[in-house]
């Protein structure tokens, strides 16, 4: 007879490998479970519904919407512009401007696939045609769209929130802003030793009224993101109104003031939508199907006592973990990934005195670095299709990148008061 | 037995097509909802319950008909970097034998969510003058979905392995 915890956790992972859709992997090996342990499927069934019906899940679906509705109506073409005006005239300008403009969309969109399809289909030809090699411009471009999940509002967040259950949505949010713009900041540093280094040319800023139009336009939707994070933060509106409001202002932005959008091209993007938002719910029901198994099991409690009988130094600790979810994000997407660590290895941080919310953006920072690493790079495989070139010579254009996302990753693990601050200055 | 299933695979594309299409309008449903209930506490001064009960009943039904849409078109999120190196029929073998996991589970949520329906049938939402059990019957629907989904989509995946295998040029 096999060990339950030992059933649930090998029968979950014998199907991963086997290339069973996460969501089923989940449901499947709780289900199995379950029937060994004497636990009904009704009950199982009964979770993952109820999983499904918690109303701040109503975020994801909606800000993924908002997100795809901002790409089609013109935002994105609005916010290059912008970071265009703002750091185009230094050496290297166009890839300062992609690592910009990702901060910015991060901030409106909160995806970094729509970021990198938006963006990177403007950006890279237009840094192609400067000069700039192709690979280069397809690494910057994945590299800095991770600081959309980083950047809040960010629906990888409400999904770890509600993962974790307990943790507040707005100081997650607002943990956000430090660390995601501090990937910014260094990769921007990157790119500046590649551009002196390679001779990347500077762009000249356009005529002062000019640019005071453009910083006009990207500012009215830099201002949705921040009226999204301060309602959330001062508790005007819940996280699924937010998100509802962000629907409606990327609506108003493409039809009526960009006028990129018409209206019936709006339920098209609806649809294109759906697979995507309606799959996390899925895979997020019946996550949370196995992670009731697995605390009925005590599996969190049994790998907490492994992790700390591993090492007694934090410091150390934490480099392991680091190391396991940059290894896990090398073989899987953000959305699982949060499912399936977040009640493994939160309950390991909190008892080493780490705040839910640092870790939360922790593992969106390490998560983020593995959306650009092959073999399964979500954000990597996009950026390739978009910059018309391949996984091997982008992966190597991204060498100088990582260390740079590394050195925030450590230094978000390491000094709470990057992301505890914002937080406990303005939700005390 | 291809022409059948070529003619089932339409089929088949055709309603993913429009329980796709439902599924968007229940999002767009869901916008509105979510957001008569910010201009009601607002603007009225007064929280909605039934609109606070309708939303957790349209979000199961769409998430519930899109998870069933997803099999047909392959969209959820899998690990596929392990079964893509293996020999082409071990590899059909296996991911014919993964879509027997996923009837299995379909057939599990198809009783079970029908047992939940026909004991919630009884009870009354508060606010809402309908049935409980109404919220859980997409339960059985979607997993009447995903049971033909997977079915058809693994007679698929053996007989295009196997007739693939006489023409291959």
């Amino acid at each position: 007879m096999i060990p339950p915890p030992l059933l649930l956790v090998g029968s979950f992972l014998v199907m991963l490998v086997c290339g069973l859709p996460i969501a089923f992997c989940l449901g499947v090996s709780a289900f199995l479970t379950g029937i060994a342990t004497g636990i009904t499927p009704a009950m199982l069934v009964q979770r993952i519904s109820s999983g499904i019906q918690l109303s701040p899940l109503i975020a994801i679906p909606l800000f993924i919407l908002a997100g795809a509705i901002m790409a089609k109506g013109g935002v994105a073409k609005r916010i290059v512009d912008l970071a265009y005006v703002l750091v185009g005239p230094f050496r290297g300008g166009l890839a300062m401007v992609n690592c910009v403009d990702s901060m910015f969309f991060g901030g409106v969109s909160g995806s970094a696939i729509a970021d990198i399809s938006s963006t990177g289909s403007i950006m890279i030809p237009m840094m192609v045609q400067k000069g700039y090699d192709r690979e280069f411009s397809t690494a910057i471009t994945v590299a800095s769209a991770t600081q959309g999940i980083i950047i809040p509002p960010s629906h990888n967040m409400v999904i770890y929130a509600m993962v974790a259950g307990g943790v507040s949505v707005g100081k997650l949010f607002l943990a956000g802003y430090i660390p995601g713009i501090l990937v910014g900041l260094t990769l921007m540093v990157s790119c500046y030793i590649v551009a002196v280094k390679r001779n990347y040319p500077r762009e000249k800023r356009p005529p002062v009224k000019e640019s005071l139009v453009i910083v006009r336009d990207g500012m009215l939707a830099i201002v949705a993101a921040l009226v999204i994070v301060g309602g959330i933060a001062f508790g005007i509106f819940t996280v699924s109104e937010a998100s509802a409001i962000g629907v409606f202002y990327a609506l108003f932005l493409g039809l009526f003031v960009y006028r990129e959008m018409e209206l019936r091209e709006v339920w098209p993007v609806i649809v294109d939508s759906v697979k995507t938002t309606t799959s996390v719910l899925f895979l997020i029901g019946c996550s949370s199907a196995f992670a009731w198994m697995m605390t009925l099991l005590q599996v969190p409690a049994k790998a907490t006592g492994f992790f700390l009988s591993l090492t007694t130094n934090t410091s150390v600790l934490y480099l392991l973990i680091l190391t396991l979810l940059i290894g896990l994000g090398l073989i899987m997407d953000v959305a699982p990934l949060i499912v399936i660590v977040t009640p493994v290895l939160l309950p390991v941080v909190q008892a080493t005195g780490m705040d839910p919310v640092t870790f939360g953006v922790v593992l969106m920072l390490a998560l983020g670095i593995g959306l650009t690493t092959p073999p399964v790079g979500t954000g990597l495989f996009v950026g390739c299709a978009i910059g018309k070139t391949t996984m091997e010579k982008v992966s190597a254009a991204m060498l100088p990148l990582w260390p740079a996302m590394v050195v925030v990753l450590l230094l978000t693990t390491y000094i709470p008061r990057l992301t505890m601050t914002l937080p406990g200055w303005l939700m005390p | 037995m291809d022409k059948i299933l070529r003619g089932v695979g339409v089929w088949l594309d055709r309603i993913d097509r429009v329980i796709t299409g439902v599924a968007g309008g229940l999002l767009g449903l869901l916008t509105l909802l979510v957001t008569v209930q910010v201009v009601a506490r607002y603007v009225l001064q007064t929280g909605l319950f039934w609109a606070d009960e309708l939303t957790g009943v349209v979000m199961l039904w769409a998430a519930m008909l899109g998870a069933a849409g997803c099999i047909w078109t392959d969209s959820h999120i899998r690990l596929t970097m392990v079964v893509e190196r293996l020999p082409p029929s071990v590899r059909t073998w296996i991911l014919t034998l993964m879509d027997g996991v996923i009837l299995w589970f379909a057939a599990v949520l198809f009783g079970e969510g029908a047992n939940l329906v026909q004991s919630t049938m009884g009870g009354r939402m508060s606010s809402l003058d309908i049935p409980i059990g109404i919220t859980y019957v997409i339960l059985p629907g979607a997993a009447l979905f995903m049971v033909v989904f997977s079915l058809i989509a693994a007679l698929n995946r053996l007989t295009r392995h196997y007739r693939g295998k006489g023409d291959q040029t």
